[in-house]
Parts: C-alpha cells; sequence; structure tokens
C-alpha cells in the first residue's frame, strides 16, 4: 500500500514541474501573436515560429525561480498576486465539498426503500438526469429569472447577488451551481452501492436475525461500501475542482478558474493575456490540487476498509 | 415495487433520441425562416423591432417569432431547428472516435494484461491531473481549430477515451479469469480464437450503454466549450462596445451558421437584450442530455442481473 502511496507522491513530483514546464512552452509557442501585434511582430517573433525561444526563456525563468522571483504581472510579482485568487477558488469548493458530504449520500439514503432495499426507479431518473445537467445552464437559468424578476418588480431589489465575489449571499448561487452535478452523481453512485450490498446474502441473515433497519445500515451495509463512496467522493471533488473554470466564469468569482479564462481567452491586451509564468502557475496549481486530492482519497480509502489492508498484505497493491 | 420492470429510462430515452434524430435530418425542413436572415425593421402591434439599436422581438410576441430573435434580429426558432444538426454530427463524430482509440487500446490493455496496462494506469492518472475543459480549450486555442471539424474532434476524442477503454479492459480481465477460458486453452483453442469466440462477446453487450454514457458527455462538453465561446461553426466578426459583461471582453463573432454552442456562447454580451437566447439553446442541450443520459440508464439497467424481470415471449434462438 505504501507503494502505491509513494508512487502517486512520486507522479505528483513528477507531473507537476512537467505540466509547468508544458504550460510554459504552450503560452510561448502559442500565443495568438497576429491578433495582438498587427504585423508589427516585437523581436523574437516571427509568423513561422511566433514566441521566444522556450529553452532560454525558460532557462532564465529557473534562475529567476532560485531567487524566488516566480514571475510578475505587470510588476506585481506573482507570489502576492495569485494567493488571493487561490483563497477564494479554495472558498468555493470548500463549501462545494461540504454540501457534496452532506448531501450527497443523505439523498442516497432517502431513495432506497427499507423494506426492499431498492432504489426507487424515479430517484433513479433523478440522479441521473441531475448528472446529466449542465451547471452553467442551471447557473444562466436562475440569474436570468432573479434578474428578470427583479425588474419586472417582483423584488424591490435582487434578492440574491448574481455576480462577484463575496463571503456572504454571493455565496449561495455559485455554490448551488458548483454543487448540484457532484452531490447528485455523488448521491447515484451511492444509491447503486448499496442497492448491491443490500442483495446480498449476509443482509438477508441479519434481517431474518431481526437487526433493524438503522443496524443493517449503520453496521453492515454502509462499512462494506466505505471505500468505494470515499472514491466517488474523492472523484466528485475532482470534478467540483474542473467546474471552477466555468461556473466562476458564469458568476465572475474571481478565483483560479477565472484568472485561467483571462490568461487563455481573455482581451489581448490586458496584462495577464498569454503571460507564460502565470499560466504555467495556473496549471501547475490546478495538477497539484487534483493530484493531492486522489492521494488523499486513496489514503482515506485504505484506512476505512480492512479488506484494501488484507490486499496490499498479500503484495497485490 | 412492481414485479415486472418496464425499462422507463430506456423507452423515453430511445423516444427522445429518436425524436433528436428526427429533428436532426427533418429539422430545416421544418424552419419557418432562413436562419442566417436579420429582420432590421419590423413593426409588430405597433411598436418597432429590429437589430442592436433598437428592442429586439421577445418569445411569445408574435407568431411571426414564437421564440423571439437573437441578438442581431434572426428567428431562435429556425436556428434552434437549424442547429441540431450539425451539433449531433459533431457528437456523433467525437463519440465514434473516442469509441475506436478506447475500444483498441482497451482490448489490447485487457489481453495483455500488465504488459500494457500500466500505460492506461499512467494516462489515468495524467488526465485527471489536468482539468478536461482545460485541456480540450488548450488543444483549440493551440490548433486555431475553432473552424475545422478534424481538430475539434481531436480536441474532444483526445481526453474522453480513457472512460472506454477502462471499462473494456476492466471486463476482459474479469473475463480471462474465468475458468472455461482455462479449458479452451486444454483443449488447444489459439489465443486468436479464445479472443474472438469467448472474450469479447462479454464485452459487445456492454457497449451501447458506453456509447450512450459517451454521448452524454460529449454533448455536456461542447455545450461548456461553446458556452465559453468556442464553438465549431464559422461566421463574421462585429465589435461590440458595450462593456457590461464580467468575462473578459472577447470580440464578438456573429456566427454564420446556427450551432447549439454558438447560441449558448456570450451570455453576458446579451442578457440585456436577448436573455431567452440562451435559454432557449439550453434547454434544447438538456433535452439531448436527457436523452442520452436516460438511454444510458436504461441500457444500465438492461445489464443488471439483479433486477427483476417479466418473463420473455421470445428468446434469442
Amino acid at each position: 500500500m505504501f507503494r502505491l502511496l509513494l508512487r502517486k507522491l512520486f507522479l505528483l513530483i513528477l507531473l507537476v514541474p512537467l505540466l509547468h514546464a508544458s504550460g510554459f512552452f504552450y503560452a510561448l509557442r502559442y500565443q495568438p501573436v497576429h491578433i495582438i501585434y498587427q504585423g508589427n511582430l516585437p523581436s523574437g517573433f516571427t509568423l513561422d515560429n511566433p514566441g521566444p525561444d522556450f529553452s532560454s526563456t525558460y532557462g532564465e525563468y529557473l534562475q529567476n525561480l532560485r531567487q524566488g522571483d516566480w514571475g510578475k504581472t505587470e510588476r506585481t510579482p506573482l507570489t502576492s498576486y495569485v494567493p488571493r485568487f487561490i483563497n477564494r477558488s479554495l472558498i468555493l469548493t470548500g463549501f462545494a465539498l461540504l454540501a457534496t458530504l452532506g448531501l450527497g449520500p443523505l439523498l442516497a439514503l432517502l431513495a432506497i426503500s427499507r423494506q426492499t432495499g431498492r432504489v426507487s426507479s424515479a430517484a433513479l431518473t433523478v440522479f441521473t438526469l441531475g448528472t446529466a445537467l449542465p451547471g452553467f445552464f442551471l447557473g444562466t437559468l436562475l440569474i436570468v429569472v432573479i434578474l428578470l424578476a427583479t425588474r419586472w418588480g417582483w423584488f424591490a431589489k435582487l434578492p440574491l447577488p448574481v455576480q462577484g465575489y463575496g463571503f456572504d449571499k454571493h455565496l449561495i448561487l455559485p455554490v448551488l451551481v458548483l454543487a448540484a452535478r457532484p452531490v447528485l452523481y455523488v448521491a447515484y453512485v451511492t444509491a447503486g452501492l448499496l442497492e448491491h450490498e443490500f442483495q446480498q446474502d449476509y443482509i438477508r441473515v441479519a434481517k431474518g436475525k431481526g437487526l433493524r433497519w438503522r443496524q443493517l445500515l449503520w453496521r453492515h451495509a454502509l462499512p462494506n461500501v466505505a471505500a468505494a463512496m470515499i472514491t466517488t467522493l474523492g472523484r466528485s471533488l475532482q470534478l467540483v475542482i474542473g467546474g471552477l473554470v466555468l461556473v466562476e466564469t458564469l458568476f465572475d468569482w474571481r478565483g483560479i478558474g477565472w484568472l485561467m479564462m483571462t490568461v487563455v481567452a481573455g482581451r489581448a491586451d490586458a496584462p495577464n493575456y498569454f503571460n507564460a509564468p502565470l499560466l504555467a502557475m495556473l496549471l501547475a496549481i490546478f495538477a497539484t490540487l487534483l493530484i493531492i486530492t486522489d492521494l488523499l482519497t486513496t489514503l482515506w480509502a485504505y484506512l476505512a476498509d480492512p479488506r484494501l489492508r488484507q490486499s496490499a498484505a498479500a503484495g497485490r497493491s | 415495487m412492481k414485479s415486472t420492470s418496464r425499462n422507463l429510462p430506456l423507452r423515453i430515452g430511445l423516444g427522445l433520441s429518436l425524436l433528436l434524430l428526427a429533428l436532426a435530418v427533418f429539422g430545416p425542413s421544418l424552419a419557418a425562416h432562413d436562419p442566417l436572415q436579420i429582420y432590421k425593421n419590423l413593426r409588430i402591434n405597433d411598436r418597432t423591432y429590429g437589430g442592436p439599436p433598437l428592442r429586439a422581438v421577445p418569445p411569445f410576441e408574435t407568431a411571426q417569432f414564437p421564440l423571439g430573435v437573437d441578438y442581431i434580429s434572426r428567428d431562435v426558432l429556425s436556428r434552434l431547428l437549424w442547429a441540431v444538426r450539425p451539433t449531433l454530427i459533431l457528437c456523433g463524430v467525437v463519440v465514434a472516435a473516442r469509441l475506436a482509440v478506447g475500444l483498441l487500446i482497451g482490448m489490447l490493455a485487457g489481453w495483455f494484461g500488465r504488459r500494457v496496462g500500466w500505460l492506461i494506469d499512467v494516462l489515468s492518472v495524467l488526465s485527471g491531473a489536468v482539468p478536461l475543459l482545460l485541456v480540450s480549450i488548450g488543444i483549440l486555442i493551440a490548433l486555431d481549430g475553432r473552424n475545422s471539424l478534424p481538430i475539434f474532434t481531436l480536441a474532444l476524442a483526445l481526453t474522453g477515451w480513457l472512460n472506454v477503454a477502462t471499462i473494456v479492459q476492466s471486463r476482459i480481465q474479469t473475463v480471462l479469469h474465468a475458468p472455461y477460458i482455462e479449458s479452451a486453452q486444454a483443449i488447444g483453442q489459439r489465443p486468436h480464437g479464445i479472443f474472438w469466440r469467448h472474450v469479447m462477446p462479454q464485452v459487445w453487450p456492454a457497449l451501447p450503454m458506453v456509447i450512450a454514457a459517451e454521448l452524454s458527455a460529449t454533448t455536456l462538453l461542447i455545450a461548456e466549450l461553446g458556452y465559453l465561446g468556442f464553438y465549431i461553426v464559422g461566421g463574421y466578426t462585429y465589435t461590440d462596445s458595450t462593456r457590461d459583461g464580467p468575462t473578459p471582453d472577447i470580440v464578438k463573432e456573429a456566427a454564420g451558421q446556427p450551432e447549439l454552442g454558438q447560441m449558448l456562447s456570450d451570455f453576458f454580451g446579451q442578457y440585456n437584450r436577448t436573455p431567452w437566447v440562451n435559454i432557449w439553446a439550453g434547454l434544447v442541450v438538456v433535452l439531448m442530455l436527457c436523452a442520452f443520459t436516460l438511454l444510458s440508464e436504461g441500457l444500465r439497467r438492461e445489464l443488471d442481473v439483479t433486477r427483476p424481470r417479466a418473463a420473455r415471449w421470445w428468446t434469442w434462438r
């Protein structure tokens, strides 16, 4: 097992610098030069090979890194510019994660019938439809409804803020939109897992012995599905992080997803546009977050399920 | 719980999918207006409507434009009817590509075991490290593939085949551990024969479910990319001088050909004047997603052996 964890840690250490370098290379090589410069190409750019030479620029960047200079955006060093954005994204992700952890399994439990242990068809359909719902459509719908309702005079002023960052009511809509799909995904998978468990023979024996539903659930079914459920929670967190780009762009929540969009698809004369150190750093941040999520999920699943420890001891990890 | 089991998701999913197919084939002939026709000056119910300085015709106002007009005053209903076809074509092509690549690699990995399987493990960690959306956007910008089907297909298919490959690989691995494979070897069957006679027939039944799930995921990705401004049809640019959008201000493109991704894009540029375009396009996308997701859920239920079924009046042989 530790070999598995070590392998993942190793992958983290290997992958993040690789992605950083790739991001740097991408920003230098693929910057749409012709749009910005309209024929007045600065030195180092040609139309055949737009962009300064990668190895010398990256080498210079690494030298500066040793002195603690991670690059700049318009005179602000990145080390003081980016953390603000990371904080905002972490707030959003944190609340979405809380919602997923709380609501997901709860919805799954509500969907299972106590007599047969099967998930109700209707609930399963709701879950599958929910995983298919595009979050940003829900967001645009809510925004339009709120704006129109205010314009038509149903509310004196906007009932919920539809744009911008704030550690108050501003959180409601973005977290709702960000967490919608992961919650339903977790509910769907958990319901499927629990349904499968409740069909097993040992549950039948336990019911025959007279155990009540609550005991069946907490003592027998849940510990057996714990590992799979934790893996699903981890994957849903990865979904949340992946959805950051769209939700932050929609709600003008200036986190790393929003920053990524400005760097890659923003105004061409903005200082952030295709800023190589910034793009590389953002890519590295995304990768780190996702890989650490994966690592922690594996660790937690291992701790929760003794069967994994057994199979690891048997040498199959 | 009923003891028979009409597979409702399957029926509804199939029905909706056939409806969408019919829309894709016959939609353009049902459209009342030319989707590219700009209505510059209209006089309806004693009010003047038209292009950007004037008001836009809202939905349900007149029978001539049942769903209203879009930002530069083209009929939304006709555009929607025309838009389903390119989106479904793109979806179909991408899913076919993902399926082909995923099937091939899954077969190789499943059959040859650890020697090839580690590749899939590494690639799945790699693909888990960067959000799918970002990779697609990156490829689209790098290869400037906004208006070309092959590059769009490459961008979307490059990142999604892993799911198919994993499913195929795990199925093959499960089958290979069965005792009848050993007995087939014992009676002298060649590996080639074992593969095509015993192993693969267990994989084919799972494929329709995988296809439907991939269709759903691809449609979602296309919609998200379209929302962010990366859609496949070309168009002409017009600059919009309003700066009310908090999203990075991209030079506005009024796409020539209608396509669902295009109709979803640029929400903030439009919401003051024509917020309904996004909503209608979003509803059609939700319809597509519901169709494919219900289809995949229905097919998954068909594969579930623990589901109670009514006796069939027909048999395979």
